[in-house]
């Protein structure tokens, strides 16, 4: 009862469609309680042992240009909010810190079970007047106890010949390639960007309004009102605050590419968008009108990251981006082209257990099992352990694989002893 | 002649022999990763006509810069194996690595650098009048640990690998070819040759499992690499490179099994000295 009450109150919470940003310092992180997805974004820092102020500055100007260019990107998927974190002076903005405090069961400002987060930071390098980011992306929902995996059910055969088995995404994190922007390139997207979100009095385009003003390194706490169209109703969160409410218009995407979009020098930003897209599928409590717009989005994040950064610079990107495709055409319950798009994922992550195992189980999904689709299903699975041979998901699957074979003695190509000894093994393996 | 005036003149012959620029060998050392159990590339000067002096340095920043992508690796769980990229400059091997000496090998083995890269990088006039200038690249990659056995005839394998860059028919090859770094950044190629330079490393060590699962991702990522449009000697060298991973990872698996200290419920058991890696044929 307990349980559908608070589930009842999480609706309640995502039904209102909350859009919120804010910024705060990293020692303090907080989520917006009524977002289904939050995005945070952390400081760029520079590399290097004594940054010039300039790049320091640039490292700022970078992290607030992201963090305004995610939230204005995520809002047509409703029910989120985004969060500039600043670091203290000299100060680093540890993640696994921030996520600690973000994923720590009833604490104040944490994620309660059900909500998604996507982490973005990044890195800088300054050469002239060019300069080079790097940004890292991390992302998952919370369970009840922590940050949960993205985790797949694959069911196979029947009766005492069945087989139960798990993968999850072959990584929740990753490192894009590195972009390049100049400094003035960076300064005019700062000024197109300011010129650009202006809060109109009316959700027009030739409403009167007046341009907000963004300072680097200060708050901006402003929530989503109201929503008419692409148009947005901004207020202030805080009372007395200062300022007014107003309108903007949202971001498209896809070819949506106005003069000031960060996207156009940095497309991970567009990859980010998918992420945001997808982890808001995955939260769900979505009607298909709303999910199927979400879906496009997705697939236009992708396709924007793709047709600017060849696969060569970036496998693990284009990898996740296929296994991002892969679960969209899963859960809409086309197995036999899921199947396909995650075998093209571990055709591009070679070095991922993860990849390797969920290309191995759904394989085998909407299929009769036979004794030759289960010996491949034992030299996939023991390939993905010679990668990764702590890997817990491909350990119980081989756990599973062995009991069938002794429930199905005529299918194993093990001797009795060596299947028992396997099994030990396996077990053993388990319990470290 | 006096010992400062001496100095000074090979001072100065030092500064010309950097002059001449990359076609001179000039084997400066570099400073590894400090600590132990702490591993490093080193990125060497390449020759050719791409560049001039004055923009090698910066060049192998940026390198440096590029190929450090996975720095932040304990926060996105890369499960590449934990190296410093190391920008080394004035360092220029010859094309065909003949300054790397048993003696040289041994300091870069010691010291825990696992892969030396250098190359030469060329600008092309385009093939049509006013088109851009199309750089092209021959990467060599020094297997470390690889030509340490080979130099104690531990090993037949080949621990230098050359490849060519842009490959013909790659996507990438256009946007690539105007940019030296964006040219030769390829992270899956590091990867795999950082794995198995490691995962020999550790075989060496007896740390079996370890060396097992690198010595696998090295086979699975130079299998990805095989698939690509190489040729002659590249593609000869680096099927031999494959053919040796795979066996170092039999061999672990072997020589872990035959370890009476080897653990009764290791998970190396649960796979073939024949077949190490498992998968498809």
């Amino acid at each position: 009862m307990a349980r559908k009450i608070w589930i009842f109150v999480l609706i309640c919470l995502l039904a209102r469609g909350a859009q919120a940003m804010d910024s705060r310092p990293c020692a303090d992180p907080r989520i917006f309680p009524g977002a289904a997805v939050n995005a945070i974004v952390m400081p760029y820092r520079v590399d290097g042992p004594a940054p010039a102020p300039e790049l320091r500055l640039a490292s700022r100007q970078i992290a607030a240009l992201v963090h305004l260019e995610v939230l204005t990107s995520m809002l047509k998927y409703g029910a989120v909010g985004a969060t500039d974190l600043l670091a203290e002076a000299d100060g680093i903005c540890d993640v696994d810190s921030v996520v600690a405090r973000l994923t720590q069961p009833g604490a104040p400002g944490a994620l309660r079970a059900g909500q998604a987060l996507v982490m973005v930071w990044g890195r800088l390098f300054g050469q002239g007047e060019q300069l080079y980011v790097q940004s890292f992306v991390r992302f998952f929902r919370q369970g009840e106890r922590g940050p949960l995996p993205e985790l797949l059910n694959v069911a196979a055969g029947e009766g005492a010949a069945r087989l139960n088995l798990q993968a999850s995404w072959p990584t929740q994190a990753l490192a894009f390639a590195p972009r390049r922007i100049s400094r003035a390139e960076l300064a005019r997207v700062d000024q197109e960007f300011r010129q650009a979100m202006v809060l109109r009095e009316r959700p027009a385009a030739d409403a009167p309004g007046r341009v907000i003003e963004f300072q680097p390194g200060r708050s901006f706490p402003y929530a989503v009102k109201a929503r008419t169209g692409d148009w947005l109703q901004l207020a202030p969160m805080q009372a007395g605050q200062g300022g007014s409410s107003g309108w903007v218009k949202a971001r498209a995407g896809g070819d949506d590419a106005e003069a000031w979009s960060l996207q156009r020098w940095l497309p991970e930003l567009a990859f980010v968008d998918a992420v945001n897209g997808m982890m808001r599928l995955r939260v769900g409590n979505l009607s298909e009108a709303e999910a199927t717009p979400m879906r496009v989005a997705v697939e236009q994040g992708l396709a924007q990251y793709e047709q600017a950064v060849p696969v060569e610079q970036a496998p693990t990107a284009w990898g996740l981006g296929a296994v991002m495709r892969a679960q969209i055409a899963w859960t809409a319950g086309q197995r036999s082209d899921a199947a396909l798009r995650y075998a093209r994922a571990n055709v591009l992550l070679p070095a991922y257990a993860g990849a390797r195992n969920l290309a191995a189980v759904t394989a085998l999904a909407d299929t009769v099992l036979d004794a030759a689709s289960v010996a491949r299903l034992q030299r996939q699975l023991l390939a993905a352990l010679a990668l990764a041979p702590t890997d817990k998901l491909v350990l119980a699957n081989l756990a599973q694989l062995y009991q069938f074979y002794e429930n199905k003695p005529g299918w194993t190509p093990l001797a009795p002893a060596e299947l028992r000894e396997q099994m030990a093994l396996v077990k053993a393996a388990q319990a470290r | 002649m006096r010992a400062r005036e001496m100095t000074a003149c090979l001072s100065l012959l030092g500064l010309g022999l950097f002059l001449v620029g990359p076609a001179t060998a000039a084997m400066v050392d570099c400073q590894p990763a400090q600590g132990a159990g702490r591993f490093s590339v080193f990125l060497s000067e390449p020759g050719g006509s791409a560049l001039t002096p004055t923009q090698l340095k910066p060049f192998l920043q940026r390198l440096q810069f590029e190929l450090d992508r996975n720095r932040d690796g304990r926060w996105i769980n890369a499960p590449s194996t934990d190296v410093t990229f190391i920008a080394c400059p004035g360092r220029a091997p010859s094309l065909d690595g003949q300054d790397f000496d048993e003696t040289l090998v041994d300091g870069l083995h010691t010291r825990g650098v696992l892969l030396e890269v250098w190359g030469t990088l060329d600008a092309e006039p385009g093939a049509a009048a006013g088109a851009p200038t199309q750089l092209r690249a021959q990467m060599n990659y020094l297997l470390v640990p690889m030509q340490f056995a080979a130099n104690r005839r531990e090993a037949d394998t080949a621990p230098l690998q050359r490849l060519r860059y842009p490959e013909s028919g790659s996507a990438h090859a256009a946007a690539a070819a105007q940019d030296p770094v964006q040219l030769i950044a390829r992270p899956l190629d590091i990867d795999a040759f950082v794995a198995a330079a490691f995962g020999y490393k550790l075989l060496r060590g007896r740390s079996y499992e370890l060396a097992h699962a690198n010595l696998c991702r090295a086979d699975s990522l130079l299998e990805a690499i095989a698939l690509r449009p190489l040729t002659g000697r590249s593609k000869t060298e680096l099927a031999t490179l494959r053919g040796f991973v795979l066996a170092s990872a039999g061999r672990a698996v072997g020589e872990a099994l035959a370890d009476p200290a080897y653990p009764k419920t290791g998970v190396l058991r649960l796979q073939a000295a024949a077949k190490p890696c498992a998968g498809e044929d």
